[in-house]
C-alpha cells in the first residue's frame, strides 16, 4: 500500500514535471526548466537515470556531448544519491546530464550499468 | 546506547574491510579507513542519527578511491604496481559484474580490461595526471571509462556482424543471379532446339512422319495418345517414327543444325 502510494506519488510529480517543462521550453526560460529538473531529480530515482519523453519539449537543451555526459557520471550519481549526497553539483549539470541520457541511449545504457555496479557495492555484494 | 556505539563501531569495521578488499590492498589499512569513515560521518551526521551500512560503504569506497588514485599516480613503482594490481583487481570484478559480461565473447573481456588500464595508465604518467577533479570519485570514473570502453565493443561487434551478414546476403544474392542466368540461358537453348527440330520436321515430305515427330517431340504426346488421335494402331506412330527420325538422320543440313543436341 505504502509503495503504491509512493508510486503514485512519484507518478504525479513526474507528470507535473512534464507539464512544467511544457510552459519553460523557451530557451531564455532554461535556467527555469533545469532547477525544475534537478529538483525533481534529486527526488525521482526513475527520472534520474533519464527524462525519457523530453527530446521533443525541450530538445534544443541538450547542452552535453556524449563525453562530457559521462565525465559527469560519477559527481551525478553522487549528487543525486538520496542517502547523504557526497557531491554538490549544479542544477544546471544536473538537469544537463538529465536530459543526455533520456536521449542518448548509448550513454543511459552505460550510466544504467555504472548504477548497478554502484548499489551492488553499496549493498557489500 | 552502548550497543548503538558498538554496533556503529562493527559495521565501521566491516565497511572498511570490504573497500580495501575490494580496492586498496596493501594500500591502507582497514583501521585507518574505519577511521576515516567515523570522522567523516560525524561531519555529516545530523543529531543521533544512524548511518545505513550502505552508506558506511559508500564513504569507505570513496577513501580508498582517493587513496588507490594518489598511489596509481605515485613516483614510487613499488607503490604505482601495487596501486594497478589493486585496480586490475576491481575493474576486472566490475567487469565480471556488469551486464556487459555476458555479450563479450572470447577474449573480448580481457580486451576490454587491458584497453581500459592502458588508457587509466597513460594518463597516470602525464604531469599533473590525468584523471577526476575529485580523487574520491577516481573509482566511478574509471568504471566509467570501462563500460564506455565494454560498450564500444559490443557495438563494434554487432556493426561488423552486420556487415558479415551484408556480405552473405550480397553473396546470396549473386548467387541467385548466376542462377538465374544459368535458367535464362537453358530457356533460350531450349527454344532454340526447338525452333531447329520444327524447322527440320516441317522439311519432312510426309506429312504422317512430320505429325508424328511434331506430336511426339515438340507436343510432349505419348504414342498411344497420337495413335487414337490420329485412328491409327501405336504400332504404326512406332513405325512412322522410326522412318522419320531416319529420314532426318539422313539429311545433312538438319544433321549440322541439330549437331550441338545430337553429341
Amino acid at each position: 500500500m505504502a509503495s503504491a502510494s509512493r508510486m503514485e506519488e512519484i507518478t504525479m510529480r513526474c507528470a507535473e514535471l512534464y507539464y512544467m517543462l511544457t510552459i519553460y521550453k523557451r530557451r531564455e526560460d532554461r535556467d527555469i526548466a533545469y532547477q525544475l529538473i534537478a529538483t525533481h531529480i534529486r527526488s525521482c530515482q526513475s527520472c534520474a537515470r533519464g527524462l525519457p519523453h523530453l527530446t521533443p519539449i525541450l530538445d534544443s537543451l541538450d547542452a552535453l556531448s556524449c563525453a562530457e555526459c559521462r565525465a559527469l557520471f560519477p559527481g551525478y550519481y553522487e549528487a543525486i544519491h538520496p542517502d547523504h549526497p557526497q557531491i554538490a553539483l549544479l542544477d544546471l549539470a544536473i538537469a544537463e546530464v538529465a536530459l543526455h541520457l533520456g536521449r542518448c541511449l548509448d550513454c543511459h545504457q552505460q550510466y544504467a550499468a555504472l548504477t548497478a555496479l554502484s548499489e551492488m557495492e553499496e549493498l557489500g555484494l | 546506547m552502548i550497543n548503538r556505539g558498538v554496533n556503529l563501531e562493527r559495521n565501521l569495521r566491516e565497511a572498511a574491510d570490504y573497500a580495501v578488499q575490494r580496492c586498496a590492498q596493501n594500500l591502507v589499512s582497514v583501521e585507518a579507513v574505519a577511521a576515516h569513515v567515523m570522522a567523516e560521518w560525524f561531519t555529516q551526521a545530523k543529531s543521533s542519527e544512524e548511518p545505513s551500512t550502505e552508506l558506511l560503504r559508500r564513504l569507505a569506497l570513496r577513501y580508498c578511491s582517493r587513496r588507490l588514485y594518489l598511489s596509481c599516480c605515485s613516483r614510487d613503482p613499488q607503490v604505482r604496481n601495487c596501486a594497478f594490481e589493486n585496480l586490475r583487481r576491481y575493474l576486472q570484478q566490475s567487469l565480471n559484474r556488469s551486464n556487459y559480461a555476458q555479450s563479450l565473447e572470447g577474449n573480448a573481456a580481457e580486451d576490454v580490461l587491458q584497453q581500459t588500464l592502458a588508457d587509466l595508465h597513460r594518463l597516470f604518467m602525464l604531469r599533473p595526471p590525468g584523471g577526476p577533479d575529485d580523487p574520491a570519485a577516481f573509482l566511478k570514473w574509471a568504471q566509467t571509462i570501462l563500460l564506455h570502453t565494454a560498450h564500444s565493443f559490443i557495438e563494434r561487434a554487432k556493426r561488423e556482424a552486420d556487415i558479415s551478414l551484408e556480405a552473405q546476403s550480397e553473396a546470396y544474392l549473386e548467387q541467385n543471379a548466376l542462377e538465374e542466368h544459368a535458367d535464362c540461358v537453358e530457356e533460350f537453348f531450349t527454344k532454340e532446339l526447338q525452333r531447329i527440330l520444327k524447322h527440320a520436321i516441317l522439311s519432312l515430305r510426309n506429312p504422317r512422319y512430320r505429325q508424328v515427330l511434331i506430336g511426339i517431340f515438340l507436343a510432349g504426346m505419348e504414342e498411344h495418345e497420337l495413335a487414337s488421335s490420329m485412328g491409327v494402331p501405336v504400332q504404326a506412330i512406332y513405325l512412322w517414327r522410326h522412318r522419320a527420325l531416319k529420314a532426318l538422320r539422313s539429311n545433312q543440313e538438319v544433321v549440322e543444325a541439330l549437331h550441338l543436341w545430337l553429341r
